[in-house]
Parts: C-alpha cells; structure tokens; sequence
C-alpha cells in the first residue's frame, strides 16, 4: 500500500516533468507549420523577404528556447507565424490578381474580336 | 493625519492615471482594428485573423497597463500584421470570385464572336445569292423584252423591225406608226443599262446618191433623237448612213421603195457599246 502510495507520487512528479517542456514549444510548432504552409503557397517567391526574416525569427526562437527563454522565444514564434501567414497572403493575393488580370485580356481579346467580325 | 491622507490620494490618483494612459500605438492599432471591421469587403465571420487581432489588442492593452513597452511593440506587431492578412485575404477573394465569374463570361463571348462572324458569313453568302439571281432576273428579262420587241437575231444582235412605212419619200421625220416600236424599244434601254444600239438609215434608189447619203442619214438621226428625247443616253446609240445600198425589196415597186426607206435598228449584245460599232 506504502510503496503503491510511493509510486504514485514518483509517477505524478515524472509527468509533471515530462509535461512541463516549456511554454513556447506549442509556438514554435505553430511557427514551423505556418512557414511550411506559406512555402507551400509558393511564398518564397511571392515574399521572399517576409520569409526570410520569418525563417531567421525562426531560427532564433529555437536557439532562445534550448536557452530556456520561453517568454523571448514564445514572443518571436509568435511573430514568425504571422509574418509566414503575411507571406502566404501576399502570395495568394499576387496570384488571384494576375489571374484576375488574365481573365480581364482574355475578354477583352474576345469583345474585340467579336467586335471586328461583325464590322467585317 | 489629513496630510497622509492626502498623501495616499494623490497617490492612487496617480497609479489610476498611470493605468489608463492609453498607449498611441495601441490606439492607432484599434483605429485600425476598427476600420478593418467597418470594411464591407472584410466578411466579420470568416475572419480569424480579426478575431485574433482583437486578442492581440486586448494584450497589448493588458501590456501598457503593466509598463510592459516590449509587450505592447509585440503585441501591436501581431494586431498590424493580422489586420494586413485580413484585408490581403478579402482582396484574394474578391479578385477570385471577379475571375470565376469572367472565366463564366467567355464562353458566351466565344459564342457571340463566332455568330457575328456568321452572320457576317451568311449577310454575305445572300448578297452574292441575290447578286447572282438579280443578274440572272435581269438577263431573263432582257430576253422576254427583245421578244416582246419581235427581234431577230442576227451576227450583229438582235435586229429590231419597226413595222409599216417609216418615213416619207424624201422625209426624215418618223412616221407615227414608226414610233410604237421605238418607245418600246427606249424602255428596255433604260432597263437594260448594259445595251447600246447601232441605228442605220437607208433610202430608196430615187434621187442621187449624195442626196441619198443625206436622208439616210438625217433618218438615223431622226431615231436617236427620239431615242434621246425618250431618257437614252446619246451615247448608247450609233448611227451609220447607207444611203440606198442594201434595199430590202425591190425599188421597181412603190410599196418596195416604201419598205426601202427605213431606219434598221440592232441591239447590240451586252458588252458591245455604241463606240465599239461606231469604230468598225
């Protein structure tokens, strides 16, 4: 009963520890995938500075988190993640609005030449 | 007592105004915050940027309110760049929903363009169909009107006889009966504007030759005045004399000699102008 009772606290106090990996590693997951996403939508061409400075924030956060600088390292994953999410926005808008752009000279194209065949 | 009193006042007065000093940049963020909501473009309910950068605002606030200056540049930092993403968002949309709806557009662009090309194909096609009929209408005419004219084809075209007596003995001036004819004959030229007429005058062997020349000639003369005075163009007519050659009876007769006396009158074939046989 005695070492039942010793063995339930080691194991509480073990977990306690397991489950304590600091507050930022959730962030900087957060951060990891939303650059991946944003690389993905083609961002690296589309905002290429944005992330660079996103995947530089990036690198830093993981350095400041092995430091045990939570708060520092939670903050600039915090930043990494919007600013991946930015680049990935941008890209997405560069996207539509040339393909909108597209889309207005195939029908302009059209109206014309529908319009110079019915002046012959 | 009362100075400690006062002493205390003063002081939480002072944390209170502390407190409630509102951050400019904090202030600028939730102007913006505001602006983005107010946004038509921006839809509230699937922005979760928006959601977020309230919270950030919120941070930022709770930031200033502890002195925390980096807290509030961080959690200002986050409100601007989701603000950014949201409109860049709303924009992406609308540009896309612009495009599909374009993209809807052109097939009946397409289809507009190739029907004005054949309308154009088949306007076409008619005209050169009612060229075609017109022409071939006229020709058909033309060929029921030299019928109606009692024409003889000749190597020439088609010959046309007056009929009865044309002129007098020694007269150019045209008979009455002379006349029927020729008034026919004026308005197939003016339907046909394709034809020109060669006109011929002759005499009977009675008189001398120059004198013959003479009248025969005046008697040409005398058809395309009509000719003229009736709406044809002079030049759509020849006149040759033959003086008394070429009589078509005997001139031993009166009734031969009468015949004699006569404008021949050819319609030439379409193609050949008054110039063409006033040369030969």
């Amino acid at each position: 009963m005695r070492i039942g009772l010793w063995l339930a606290a080691a194991l509480l106090v073990l977990s306690a520890g397991c489950a304590k990996p600091g507050p930022s590693d959730q962030a900087i997951a957060r951060a990891d995938y939303a650059v991946k996403q944003a690389r993905e939508a083609g961002a690296d061409q589309g905002s290429g500075a944005l992330m660079r400075s996103a995947e530089e924030k990036l690198a830093r956060a993981r350095a400041l988190y092995a430091d045990k600088e939570y708060e520092e390292a939670e903050r600039l994953a915090s930043q990494v993640a919007v600013e991946a999410e930015l680049a990935d926005a941008i890209t997405r808008n560069k996207i539509a609005k040339s393909h909108l752009k597209d889309a207005e000279k195939v029908l302009e194209e059209l109206r014309e030449e529908a319009e110079r065949r019915r002046r012959f | 007592m009362a100075r400690v009193v006062t002493m205390v006042l003063a002081g939480a007065l002072l944390a209170a105004c502390a407190n409630t000093v509102p951050h400019p940049e904090v202030q600028r963020a939730k102007r913006d915050y505001q602006a983005a909501l107010d946004d038509p473009l921006i839809d509230r309910k699937d922005s979760l940027q928006l959601l977020e950068a309230e919270k950030d605002i919120q941070r930022a606030e709770a930031a200033n309110r502890e002195k925390d200056e980096l807290g509030v540049t961080h959690y200002v930092y986050l409100a601007d760049m989701r603000i950014r993403i949201a409109r860049l968002t709303a924009e992406t949309k609308a540009a896309n929903a612009r495009a599909a709806e374009l993209a809807r557009e052109r097939p009946s662009l397409r289809l507009e363009a190739r029907t004005a090309e054949a309308d154009v194909a088949t306007a076409r096609a008619l005209a050169a169909e009612e060229t075609a009929r017109t022409a071939t209408q006229r020709a058909q005419r033309a060929e029921r009107e030299l019928e109606e004219l009692e024409t003889r084809q000749t190597e020439r075209g088609h010959a046309l006889t007056l009929g009865g007596v044309h002129f007098d003995f020694n007269k150019t001036a045209l008979k009455p009966e002379a006349t029927r004819k020729l008034s026919m004959l004026a308005g197939f030229l003016i339907a046909n504007p394709d034809r020109a007429v060669l006109v011929e005058g002759y005499a009977d062997v009675v008189g001398s030759d120059p004198a013959n020349a003479i009248v025969s000639r005046g008697r040409a003369d005398s058809v395309k005045r009509y000719l003229v005075a009736n709406g044809v163009a002079a030049d759509r007519i020849a006149v040759a004399a033959h003086g008394a050659s070429d009589p078509l009876q005997s001139n031993e007769s009166t009734e031969g000699r009468d015949l004699n006396r006569r404008a021949q009158i050819t319609i030439l074939p379409p193609g050949v102008s008054a110039a063409d046989v006033a040369a030969e």
